[in-house]
């Protein structure tokens, strides 16, 4: 009698495990991996933080900025790296009417802050010049420049541009 | 079969069906889950940022070749329920942790039927449910942003990303 009842129990046992097997299907999961990895040299940014403004000028009169009034730069990029800074430089400034304004940089107009407005140093920005990020990643340059309106401009607004390249 | 075990398998055969009757009613009424088509869930492929510069943010949008993927099908009608178990940043070998963000942007999910290019943006941050209909997979994109502090160790980072899926009983 035993014999016979087993097989049953046994059936039955079957099928309730089979339901326990299905039931753990409602819900799965995956895993996915993330990685990523830093390296040593930040890229270079550049940002013009003042434009270098020269105001109101009258005929025959030559301006120069002073250094704080400059154009100025923020450069950022690996702390502590050296870089090699170049300007891109207009001769002139255009007017209305086709008019210009010859503009010079002299040898000491380019300015090396550190920091702003406290203290800086010069350079030649009608060539490259070598410096260094400091160790935050920062780089502040600036630079200022003289205008020489000659007799009988016409009044208006002159404008330029000036660039600068910055690189590793 | 001898005259007495006839008898008893008579008598147990009733048992027998009872037994297996519920399992069979059950799956009709579906009840309980399609044993032949199970749901699955696989991770097709790594979230990988690749390089990053420190203090500078790093994105992965989640159409792009570098984002995770997550294929999911249950083989039948049914509400799903999805669930991303996110990392607040990643590890290095030496323990140093680089910050790892995700937002309502950071996610798509595709259609196996949709057109090419078509998509559900998600927010992985929160669950969300999605009806997936007979045999249709569904691929779940994910993006997200690395943003390595300016003094971040120069290291390999690691992470994982657990995506969870649970079928609301359609």
């Amino acid at each position: 009698m035993k014999r016979s009842v087993l097989p049953v129990a046994a059936l039955l046992v079957a099928g309730a495990f089979g339901a326990g097997q299905a039931s753990a299907q409602t819900s799965a999961s995956a895993t996915a991996n993330v990685s990523a990895t830093v390296i040593g040299i930040a890229p270079l940014t550049a940002t013009t933080v003042n434009d270098l403004d020269f105001g109101t000028v009258g005929p025959g009169v030559v301006v120069t900025v002073p250094p704080t009034n400059g154009a100025r730069f923020l450069i950022t990029g690996e702390p502590s790296f050296a870089v090699t800074v170049s300007f891109v430089l207009p001769a002139s400034l255009a007017g209305p009417a086709g008019g210009t304004i010859p503009i010079t940089f002299g040898n000491a107009d380019g300015l090396l802050w550190a920091p702003f407005p406290t203290t800086f140093t010069t350079f030649n920005p009608n060539g490259a010049f070598a410096a260094n990020m400091d160790g935050f990643g920062n780089l502040e340059v600036g630079i200022t420049g003289t205008v020489s309106p000659p007799g009988g401009t016409v009044s208006g607004v002159y404008t330029g541009t000036i660039t600068v390249t910055v690189a590793y | 079969m001898t005259r007495g075990r006839l008898a008893l398998f008579r008598r147990l055969a009733p048992l027998c069906i009872l037994g297996l009757a519920p399992l069979s009613l059950a799956g009709q009424a579906r009840t309980l889950p399609w044993p032949d088509h199970p749901l699955s869930v696989l991770a097709r492929r790594d979230l990988r940022f690749g390089p990053v510069f420190r203090g500078r943010p790093t994105t992965i949008a989640p159409r792009d070749h570098q984002a995770a993927l997550f294929e999911v099908g249950i083989g039948h009608e049914a509400d799903l329920l999805f669930n991303f178990l996110l990392p607040p940043g990643l590890i290095s070998p030496g323990g140093e942790a680089l910050p790892l963000t995700f937002g309502p942007g950071d996610g798509m999910l595709v259609r196996q039927s949709a057109h090419s290019g078509g998509g559900m943006r998600f927010d992985p941050t929160r669950p969300f449910t999605a009806t997936v209909s007979g045999e249709e997979r569904l691929f779940l994109h994910l993006g997200g942003t690395a943003a390595p502090t300016p003094t971040q160790a120069l290291a390999h980072y690691h992470g994982t990303i657990t995506l969870v899926v649970a079928a609301l009983g359609t």
